[in-house]
């Protein structure tokens, strides 16, 4: 289960978060929803651990994700969270499927199991195929499928994905949506940030944000 | 995947940015090996070259002044020629390189003065750059009624001359040296014998030139070599090194090996600066992928490894090919440098290798220190 409870993130005089309060139990399919600039990426960081609030606290699982060293955070993050990002941020010269194994490898995993997992987790995202491509070699929809294996490949219970359609043609982004939305039907709890309306429908439940604060 | 195959696929999908990072080390290496293997036939060389100054130990009777810049010693004071069997029963005497004793005179031909020394032919030894146009001296020298003239002595004289005639005895003129550059331009020489029986000085010199081969080595030098002489003595005989030229022979290769040193040490700073900018210049483009890599846990000390891991492999690959290169560069265009032959230093390799890594860490220290402080937000972000 995810708390965040009362979190403020201020830069100076901007407060792209204020006075957060959320809960999300496990299993669940949230999507944060706002208008460009209203502060879902950060509060996405901060409930991730990426990113260290300036008051308040997030709690998963009843561990306080910012009285970690940075150290244990990182492990923590490396153990329980998978992340899908807009711009993908796959390694460009690494291959689709060599992208994959990087999680695996964080969790000592031996080189000759990493590829078995990894080819495992392409063909479950349709790209059993083309894990051999530089991801300069894919298109879009392919690099972020190939994301979503990465997030998916230390089994991670729970998913932050960032706008992760945002770079997609609507056809794409709907097949990885689906991807997402199976995910949670598996167990996994997502957090999703998007400000496409019929992306959030995917979730079962929606949060918006506006100017940092969480509407009601 | 492993740690490394995040060095060798980011290096090999980025060739042309890998050769820049392997070329500054290579350029460092390259030229600390081509100045050393230079420097080292340049040391070779000058002390060949210094060799030719002449004797670098004069044995003299007691009290005699010797002069340099002549080349001979005042007075009417002998020493007897036995003297050099004496000197050659020294402990090192494997670092004596020629023993010449010598006897001067002066005679005049047709009214113009000529110094004519009576030698050994230990004085060819000595004098390995003798040469007769501009030919190494094949001739046995000298030998029974004949003489050889200094370059100067025979302009003088007059070139087209076949004989000489001192104290009555007539020489055979057996041949004309080229210019030294040294007082032996101005002298004539003739077989030691042949001088003692014009000057009636049997079995007696003016003075025994002794020429070492190691002017500074570590074991033993010329001091040590002339104090061993000084004990085997006898104490009419005055052993003295000639320190005028010992101490400008001494001189000029510390200045020849300041100066290289001092070139290759400003080459090796540039090239750490160009590496270090390089490096930090990795880091910055990298931001993403340590954002994206931050993020999913990898922590910033498995990030930092892989960067010391890709400068370690540059020097790796940049110390072989900058010994290789700068070996290659000093045999070839050396001998235009020194005038020498250099031959390559294998023991320089190792020593490459040691620079070129300790190079590479000491400049990839700054750009990965920041690896750690990066945070992953704003390097996803900024990008």
């Amino acid at each position: 289960m995810i708390e965040v409870k009362e979190v403020t993130k201020t830069y100076g005089d901007v407060i792209p978060v204020q006075d957060a309060n959320l809960q999300v139990e496990e299993g669940e399919f949230v999507s944060i929803v706002g208008p460009s600039g209203s502060g879902k990426t950060t509060l996405l960081n901060l409930i991730a651990g990426l990113l260290t609030p300036t008051h308040g606290e997030v709690i998963v699982d009843g561990v306080a994700l910012h009285s970690m060293s940075q150290r244990d955070r990182v492990a923590f993050r490396r153990k329980n969270f998978g992340f899908v990002f807009q711009a993908f941020n796959l390694i460009p010269y690494l291959t689709g499927i060599e992208n994959v194994e990087i999680p695996l490898y964080l969790a000592g995993i031996k080189a000759k199991q990493q590829r078995s997992l990894a080819r495992e987790l392409l063909e479950k995202v349709g790209l059993d195929d083309k894990g051999n491509r530089f991801p300069g070699q894919l298109s879009t929809g392919e690099q972020q499928r190939v994301a979503i294996a990465r997030a998916l490949a230390n089994h991670p219970r729970i998913l932050f994905a960032d706008e992760p359609t945002g770079n997609l043609d609507r056809r794409n982004g709907k097949e990885v949506m689906h991807y997402i939305k199976e995910l949670n039907e598996k167990g996994v709890t997502i957090l999703l940030v998007t400000h496409d309306s019929e992306m959030a429908d995917f979730a079962r439940r929606q949060i918006k944000l506006v100017d940092g604060r969480l509407q009601r | 995947m492993r740690t490394i195959d995040f060095v060798t696929k980011e290096s090999l999908r980025r060739g042309r940015k890998s050769i820049a990072g392997v070329l500054f080390i290579l350029l460092g290496i390259g030229i600390f090996v081509a100045s050393q293997t230079i420097n080292k036939a340049l040391h070779d060389r000058t002390k060949e070259q210094l060799l030719r100054f002449g004797a670098n130990i004069i044995v003299q009777p007691k009290g005699e002044p010797f002069d340099l810049y002549s080349g001979t010693v005042k007075g009417e004071i002998l020493l007897p020629e036995s003297y050099v069997d004496k000197i050659r029963t020294i402990e090192h005497q494997g670092m004596l390189v020629a023993v010449s004793p010598k006897l001067y005179e002066r005679f005049e031909i047709d009214g113009k003065a000529l110094l004519v020394v009576g030698v050994t032919p230990e004085e060819k030894k000595a004098k390995p750059w003798w040469m007769i146009d501009n030919e190494v001296l094949t001739i046995e020298f000298p030998q029974g009624k004949e003489i050889l003239l200094g370059h100067y002595a025979a302009a003088r004289l007059g070139e087209d001359r076949s004989q000489i005639v001192l104290g009555g005895e007539t020489f055979r003129v057996s041949g004309v040296l080229d210019e030294t550059g040294s007082p032996d331009d101005f002298m004539a020489f003739i077989p030691l014998s042949a001088m003692q029986g014009l000057v009636r000085k049997t079995g007696m010199v003016h003075l025994i030139e002794v020429s070492t081969s190691c002017i500074s080595c570590k074991t033993m030098n010329i001091y040590g070599v002339a104090q061993e002489m000084d004990e085997v003595l006898p104490p009419d005989a005055q052993v003295s090194t000639v320190e005028q030229i010992a101490k400008a022979q001494m001189g000029t290769l510390r200045k020849v090996t300041g100066l290289t040193t001092a070139i290759y040490l400003m080459v090796l700073i540039l090239c750490g600066f160009l590496l270090m900018n390089y490096m930090s210049s990795a880091v910055d483009e990298r931001r993403r992928e340590i954002g994206m890599l931050l993020a999913i846990g990898m922590e910033p000390r498995k990030i930092q490894l892989i960067f010391v891991l890709k400068v370690m492999a540059f020097a790796v690959i940049g110390g072989l090919l900058g010994y290789v290169m700068g070996t290659g560069f000093s045999v070839l265009l050396g001998p235009l440098v020194a005038e020498a032959k250099v031959s390559p230093i294998i023991s320089l390799l190792p020593i490459s290798f040691v620079i070129a890594i300790g190079l590479g860490i000491a400049c990839s220290i700054i750009p990965t220190r920041r690896i750690s402080r990066l945070d992953p937000v704003e390097a996803l972000r900024e990008v």
